[in-house]
Parts: C-alpha cells; sequence; structure tokens
C-alpha cells in the first residue's frame, strides 16, 4: 500500500528518530510512504486561534494527498486527530465544506474529504501488516516490561473517529507490542495528558503533569515508555533531565517511539531506528534487549 | 455550521456534577483550573470570560468532553472563548509567536539548514523551507 507521508512540524525538526524507525518499519512491512515537501502544519495549533483558519490549513493538506489519489498516513496523534476532525466537520456539514472551498480557491485547491486518515500506529494493527509484522520478528525482546502511553489525540475526541477504539480502555497499542513479545504494564494515571499542549502557554503546571507521569511509570517497575505523539515525547524524553532536576527525583527511563520498538524486533539496525537520538540514554536498554 | 452551533448551544445542559473537573489532568496539577466553574460562568453570561487567561491552561485532552454525561463539548467550548479572546485582540504571547511562524514558514518549526543537514545525515529527504499557499492563506490574518 501507498500512503501520502504526514509529518507535521515538530518531527521533522525534534523527533527525527521518529521518522527514521517509522520509515524503516514500513519498509520492512512493504508500505510505501511517499513525502509531499508542500504539506505544510496540520493546522492544530492554530485551533486556539481560529478553528475555520485552522480548518482551512487542515483541509489543504487533505487537498494535496486527495489530488495524489492517496490516503494520509500520519505519525502524530496532534495531526491525526485534526486532519480527522475537520474531515468530519467537511462530510458533515455541505454549507461548511462550500466556505472552506471558497477560502481555499484562491490557491487554487478543492477538497472533497473523501480519503482516510490513519496513524501508523493503527495501521500496524491492519490484517496484512500486522500479519506480516508477526513473520518478521526476529529478535526475542524477552517479555521486556514497558508502559504506554496513548496521549489525548490518538483517541480524542473520540467523534471525529471511526468506532475504531474506546478511549477510555484503548488497546490498540497494547496488541502491537503484546504481539511482538514484550510485556505491558498497567499503571496509575495510564490515560493521562502528557501536558504538551499547555507547555507554551503554562510551563509549571505541564511539568507537573509530566512528572506525575514519569514517577507513576517508573513505580509500575517499567524498564521502557512507548508513545506515538512527538510531543509526548519532548514532555518525556527530552523534558525527562529538567523534570529530574527540578523536582530532584531519579527516572531514568528511555521513552521509545513505538516504531523504535517494533523496529527492534524486526532485528533492524538500532541506529537506523534512531536510537542514538532518543535523550534518555538507550544503551542499557539495548544490551538487554539484544544482548550485545 | 448549524451542527457547529447545536454543539456549542449545548453548555446550557450542564447540571453541575463535576465529573468534568475531577477528571482534568490539569486541575489536578493546578488547582486554579476548573472546567465546571469556567462552563457555569459563561452559562451564566459573565461577559469578558474570554479574556481571563485561566482559558489558556486547558490542554486540549478532551476527557472532560469525552466524559460529560449531558454531553457538554466543554474543550470545544473553551476553544470557543479563546477564539473569541483572539479576535478581541488578547492573543497570549505564545499564540502570537506560532501564529507567525505559520504565517511565514507553514510550519510552527521552521526548518533552516541545520536542520535539513541533519535530516540528511539521517537519511531523510529534505523538506520545503516555506510553504508560500500558508502565506496566501494567513498573510492577512492580524
Amino acid at each position: 500500500m501507498r500512503y501520502a507521508f504526514f509529518l507535521g512540524c515538530t518531527i521533522p525538526a525534534r523527533a527525527r528518530n521518529y521518522e527514521m524507525s517509522a520509515v524503516e518499519v514500513a519498509k520492512a512491512l512493504g508500505i510505501e510512504l511517499l513525502y509531499f515537501g508542500d504539506f505544510s502544519c496540520c493546522g492544530f495549533p492554530l485551533k486556539s486561534y481560529n478553528t475555520e483558519v485552522a480548518g482551512t490549513i487542515a483541509a489543504r493538506n487533505i487537498a494535496i494527498a486527495e489530488e495524489n489519489n492517496l490516503d494520509i498516513v500520519t505519525l502524530c496523534s496532534a495531526c491525526y486527530s485534526m486532519l480527522n476532525e475537520e474531515k468530519y466537520h467537511l462530510k458533515s456539514d455541505v454549507e461548511y465544506l462550500d466556505k472552506i472551498n471558497q477560502s481555499l480557491s484562491c490557491i487554487n485547491k478543492t477538497v472533497r474529504a473523501e480519503i482516510q486518515i490513519k496513524h501508523f500506529a493503527r495501521l500496524l494493527l491492519e490484517p496484512q501488516n500486522l500479519d506480516k509484522l508477526i513473520k518478521g520478528i526476529k529478535v526475542d525482546l524477552k517479555k521486556l516490561p514497558v508502559a504506554i502511553h496513548y496521549g489525548c489525540h490518538y483517541l480524542k475526541p473520540s467523534y471525529v473517529f471511526d468506532d475504531f477504539e474506546n478511549p477510555e480502555e484503548p488497546l490498540s497499542i497494547h496488541k502491537v507490542i503484546e504481539n511482538i513479545g514484550a510485556t505491558v504494564l498497567d499503571y496509575k494515571g495510564e490515560k493521562d495528558c502528557c501536558g504538551g499542549a499547555v507547555l507554551a502557554f503554562d510551563e509549571n503546571t505541564a511539568t507537573n503533569l509530566a512528572k506525575n507521569k514519569l514517577i507513576n511509570v517508573k513505580d509500575a517497575g517499567a524498564k521502557a515508555m512507548v508513545v506515538v505523539c512527538p510531543f509526548c515525547s519532548v514532555m518525556y524524553d527530552d523534558g525527562q533531565k529538567a523534570v529530574e532536576k527540578k523536582f530532584e527525583i531519579e527516572i531514568g527511563i528511555p521513552v521509545l517511539f513505538l516504531p523504535q520498538l517494533v523496529g527492534l524486533s524486526l532485528g533492524i539496525d538500532p541506529k537506523a531506528l534512531g536510537m542514538n537520538l532518543n535523550t534518555v540514554k538507550t544503551k542499557n536498554l539495548l544490551e538487554e534487549v539484544l544482548g550485545s | 455550521m448549524e451542527e457547529k452551533r447545536e454543539r456549542l448551544r449545548l453548555g446550557y445542559v450542564c447540571y453541575g456534577c463535576g465529573v468534568c473537573t475531577s477528571s482534568c489532568p490539569i486541575a489536578r496539577v493546578n488547582p486554579l483550573y476548573d472546567p465546571r466553574e469556567i462552563i457555569r460562568r459563561l452559562v451564566l453570561g459573565e461577559g469578558g470570560l474570554f479574556s481571563d487567561p485561566i482559558i489558556w491552561l486547558c490542554s486540549m485532552c478532551y476527557t472532560c468532553q469525552e466524559r460529560c454525561p449531558q454531553g457538554v463539548h466543554i474543550a470545544d467550548l473553551i476553544i470557543a472563548l479563546r477564539n473569541i479572546g483572539c479576535k478581541e485582540g488578547q492573543l497570549p504571547h505564545a499564540m502570537k509567536v506560532q501564529l507567525e511562524a505559520i504565517k511565514d514558514s507553514g510550519k510552527t518549526y521552521p526548518l533552516d539548514e541545520f536542520d535539513m543537514k541533519k535530516r540528511e545525515k539521517a537519511g531523510l529527504p529534505r523538506l520545503k523551507e516555506k510553504i508560500p499557499d500558508t502565506q496566501e492563506l494567513l498573510g492577512g490574518l492580524p
């Protein structure tokens, strides 16, 4: 299958390890991810400014994929939610669709909102991909205990998504991880937000949220945390040192993007998965998993 | 457009149970933030709520909205309040910075030559530094 690969803003600048590992895993599973330089910001950060402006930016991105007859695959959960939310409104409201198309006419674009917008994590669960993944496993993860952070926009607002899963009891990432031989731990506050969206507005509130989650993950005995959104990683991986210093605590938990963990199980070289780009060092974890 | 407006009108059915506040991850770490109170003030018609900085503490996690037994679109309402605030010229500094970056480059994190080099080193393709369409679409905004 071929997809328009939607990166958004944070990944190309701050989470190249997410992009690298997704590209590698896709290659191994025969999924073609095509780059489009014309994709812009998804529109999410502009929602608070003006939802219609944000929607126009989102619709333009959808229109680019439609021009190329491709469904979109995103890595960032905010992009995933924003593009799906826009698609939902365009599909359910003809008047709104007309209005957005009027706005897009000055750049010669038209949107129909007929394509699918999928998150990479969910793509892994499609039967043909999951089948290839299971057959391609080369490394035994030896039941490595990990804590999943689903984050918010991978699941919510649920009214814009299909009935893929219940946001109160998400299981999709559990399924991927259990299929590659790691163990998923339950922990307190599992569904709590990373705080990323308030970081720019109130740093103290945001880091307090991140701190609580990191402590809970550590207390559960996790050897790694798994995320599917670059901003969650900004909070837990990039921000972990700052949290440790500010609250005088020790965490030291590597934070992996889901395709990094999947890539390890597929026997892909850790460097190609960008493991050396993670802020919290992954060396000990890799030694434990790969035994080298 | 009617459906969107209808969804926001639903604030009036709030009966103040507080599931939103007790579910709110922000309220747990910052007692100043209370979504039930925001909805109450909104329903009681408090003018100027849009200029209270408290509305910018919502992390848009949507937990309140998912759990509201009355189906109040709490997060969407808070976003609507922010939209009014911005329209009235009360943009928080961080919002201004993001808006300017997207206006100029099409991205919140513009990519410079340094980033492109790092991308190349990682075996990733170069990307455009600027997206002219977004300048066209956003250029006239205050």
